[in-house]
Formats: structure tokens, sequence, C-alpha cells
């Protein structure tokens, strides 16, 4: 019965979105199916928004629990917890009566805390990928030799030095010239054709979510 | 308001058409030939991995929302994941980015855990809502791959710049990893930190290639032959467009047939 109730919502709201995008808008169904997209998107949102209250109380119950029986790492939970109300408690005072205050302490949070450790977060990726790099430009194979050269000749094309390289060894072209061709060619061809799987891939996905072929996402048992 | 080109929506009809067929033809007991994915084969064998050594498995679906049918399709493979470690007795860990997939997600593996006859094994706490912020959620991931000590880790879904916080984190620890994504961008970051890569198309095979349900594979077929049809669209077009470049304004035959296929001028 909950397979049947579930399958029956997601082809009808499959087909609608089909149907509007199919339909001339000139003839009177297409019409009236376009003026019910907005309505449509903010149920959508509407749910997303009951989905954020259940996320919200997952984590309270998780990390009270945590702090409540004194596991390991509880000083975090109580970090994290008091963290999400001192934000929401600012950021809803900053909203509905705006004194400096209220601006302030959520600047001195949001501004001056979380995105500080965002970019802290961020700035990983530098180490990241050099470490990654690493173990891809081994060259252990034929493929991984090419991989290396053309990153090379990207890198070179990136900066100035590059050019002057390419000058002093009386090259036909320069490393700019020849990063901007793999990037615009090669690059973007690999690119397109990943797209292009994923674009016929998507579409053969949505058909089987639409006809119930999709057992696992609908929460069925396998056969 | 603007419809849609007749072009568009007679490839989109052509291209339902097809998958449709094929989901048709495979219900009726035609028998349907695929080709390996690593990737996909790898699952068994990376749960088994960790539980040799005695530790869990981690699974995200990436930063996109349940409206998303990347995400969908990474929480398809999920369900084959959490099946697997439910039958290896392994516990399953699932950090995620979205709260209306923290919901699915949740349910999801109650129910599989139940299934498999172990409702015992199924851990709430280990189904974790992290952040919808890109960094908090990666670094929350992360954290939790280094104090757990995942023996495994998937990445399915749709990614972005944590791509490589994660799999870096998982590569540190010695975990076998399978990443999945439709993101072009972050494939090479997968490619080089993780031990299978499942490439665009790929991640949305999945839970047919795993299920092996006849009407599935039919589809998967249907994909590959219309990714063929699209190929040779392309082919004949960029030869159509090099000959009305090398013949010039003359041929203003070519130059109609292109605006055609195009739908506007071929320039």
């Amino acid at each position: 019965m909950r397979r049947w109730i579930i399958t029956f919502f997601t082809f009808v709201a499959g087909l609608f979105y089909i149907l509007e995008f199919v339909l001339p808008s000139k003839t009177s169904t297409g019409r009236a199916l376009h003026a019910a997209k907005p309505y449509v998107g903010e149920a959508i949102m509407v749910i997303g928004a009951f989905a954020v209250g259940l996320g919200v109380i997952g984590v309270c119950r998780h990390h009270l629990r945590k702090v409540m029986l004194r596991q390991k790492g509880w000083y975090n939970s109580v970090a994290l917890l008091a963290s999400m109300f001192a934000m929401a408690t600012f950021k809803i005072w900053e909203k509905y009566d705006p004194p400096e205050l209220a601006r302030r302490l959520h600047d001195l949070l949001f501004l001056d805390m979380y995105n500080q450790l965002t970019v802290t977060v961020f700035s990983l990726l530098a180490f990241y990928v050099a470490s990654a790099a690493y173990r891809a430009f081994r060259v252990r194979t034929v493929e991984a030799g090419l991989m290396m050269i053309t990153a090379i000749v990207v890198m070179l094309g990136q900066i100035p030095l590059g050019d002057r390289f390419a000058k002093f060894l009386q090259l036909p072209w320069t490393f700019t010239e020849a990063r901007l061709w793999v990037m615009s060619v090669i690059n973007m061809a690999g690119q397109r054709v990943i797209l292009l799987g994923a674009y016929v891939g998507s579409l053969a996905f949505g058909i089987r979510v639409l006809l119930g072929l999709n057992k696992d996402t609908l929460l069925e048992k396998n056969p | 308001m603007t419809d849609p080109p007749i072009q568009v929506l007679l490839l989109f009809f052509i291209l339902s058409g097809s998958l449709l067929v094929f989901i048709f033809l495979a219900r009726r007991g035609v028998p349907v030939k695929l080709r390996r994915i690593a990737g996909l084969e790898s699952i068994d064998e990376a749960v088994g991995r960790a539980t040799e050594l005695g530790r869990p498995v981690l699974f995200t679906t990436g930063l996109e929302p349940l409206n998303s049918v990347t995400t969908l399709a990474a929480i398809a493979a999920l369900s084959r994941v959490c099946r697997v470690c439910a039958k290896y007795e392994t516990r399953l860990i699932v950090p995620l980015a979205e709260a209306d997939v923290y919901t699915l997600v949740k349910d999801a593996c109650q129910q599989i855990y139940a299934e498999e006859g172990k409702p015992e094994l199924y851990r709430e706490e280990d189904i974790h809502f992290l952040s919808t912020m890109q960094f908090s959620y990666a670094s929350g991931t992360a954290g939790i791959m280094q104090r757990e000590q995942v023996g495994a880790a998937f990445f399915f879904g749709a990614f972005a710049a944590e791509s490589l916080i994660l799999s870096e984190a998982g590569n540190q620890i010695g975990a076998i990893q399978v990443a999945a994504t439709t993101s072009s961008y972050q494939i090479p970051f997968f490619v080089a930190s993780c031990d299978y890569t499942l490439i665009g198309e790929e991640l949305f095979a999945a839970s047919a290639y795993l299920t092996r349900d006849p009407a599935q594979l039919g589809s998967l077929v249907g994909q590959d032959l219309a990714k063929f049809a699209i190929l040779l669209l392309v082919g004949v077009g960029s030869a159509l467009a090099t000959l009305a470049s090398v013949l010039g304004p003359e041929a203003y035959w070519l130059q109609a047939v292109l605006s055609g296929l195009l739908g506007g001028s071929p320039s």
C-alpha cells in the first residue's frame, strides 16, 4: 500500500512537470499548467521546510544524547548546540527588532567567527591538491605521463614566466595559447561527453522513478 | 513565457521513447547484456574489507537536496550499501548535508535493517544531518572519518570544492574509497584520491546495475543507445557545419539543413 501511494504521487508530480514542459503555452491546458507551476513549487518548498525542522530536531536529539550520556567528545556537542541556538537567537532578534547590539553579536558570530572558520577549511584544499597531484602525476603508465605533460603545459600557460620560456625555446606558439587550446578543445570535449552521458542517464533514471521501477529509492525490498 | 523549440521536444520524445521500448522489451524477457562497471562491483569488496578490519563504513550523498536526480540516484546506491552492511553486520555512518535527505535516509536505513532481519543493528545516531553549509558539512564529515577511522567511504552525489577535502581525509586513514558524481569539475579530484570513481551516467546506472531488475536493466540499454544516437547527431552536425564552412555562402541548402537541425542560425 505504502509503495503504491508513493508511486502515485511521484507519477503525478513528474507528469505535471513533463506536461508543463511539452504542452504549448498558447493552449488553455498549457497556460493553466504554467500558471500552476509557482504554486506547485511553493508546495514543494513547504514540504522541504518541514524537513528542515525534522533535521534540526535530529541534530538536537543526537547531540543532547551525547551530552547527557557524557559520551566521548560531549563538550563538542555542547559547543555545537550553544552556537546553533546563539546564531538563531541573534538572527531572529536582529530581524524583528534591529538594535545595534543584536547586529553586532550576529556579525561577531557569523562574519568574524563562522566565515573565518570556513575560509580556514577552504584553505586546506591547497595542501590536499598538492598531495593528490603528487599521486596523480607519478608516471607509471603512458596515460599518467600524458596527463603530467598536459598539466605542465597548462601550468606554464597560467604564469607569465611560461611565455618567456616558450620564447627562449623558440617555440612557434606560446604556453598561453597551448593552455587555451587544451582547455577549450580537449578538456571541453571531455566535459561535454560526461555531461551528455549524465543528462541521458538522469532522463533514464527519471523515467524509472516516475514509473516506480526504482524500488530501492522508494523504500521497497529488492526482488 | 517561451516554449521549447520543436527540435528539443523531438529529442525528448525520441530518447524517452527508446528508454520505454527497452524497458518493455526487458520485461518481456529479452536478454540484456551489460558492460562491467568496476566501481559498482567494488561495493561488496569495500564493505567486506571494512568488515575484516572491524571498521565502520561511511556513505554520503553530497550537497544537493532531495529534488535533485543525482541525490535520488545516490540514495538508491546507499540502499544497496546499507543492505550489504546489514548482511555483514558492519556499522554504517551516513553524514548528510540536507535535512530532507536526512529524513528519507533515516527511514530507508531503518527499514533495510528490519528487512534484513537485523533491526537491532540500526543506530539512529549514525545517520547525521550535519549542515547545509558546504564547508561545515565537509569538516564535519572529514572529522567523523578521522575519529571513527572508517574502513570504506562512499561519496555518491553532487559535490563541489569539498570533494577533495573528503576524499583526502579518507585517503589519509587508508580507507577504500568509491566516488560517483556528475560534477565534471570534481571528477579529477576523485580520480586522484579514490580507488574507484563512477563517472557521469554510471551513477544513474547504479540502482539498475546493482538490483539486476530486468525492467531497470532495459532502461540502461535504452540509455546507451540514446547516447549513441546523440553522438551520431553531433558527428553528422559537425561534418555538415565543416562542409558548409568549406563551401561558403553558395551552399545555402546546407545552411538551411543546419538551421533546421539546430533551430536557428548555424553560425
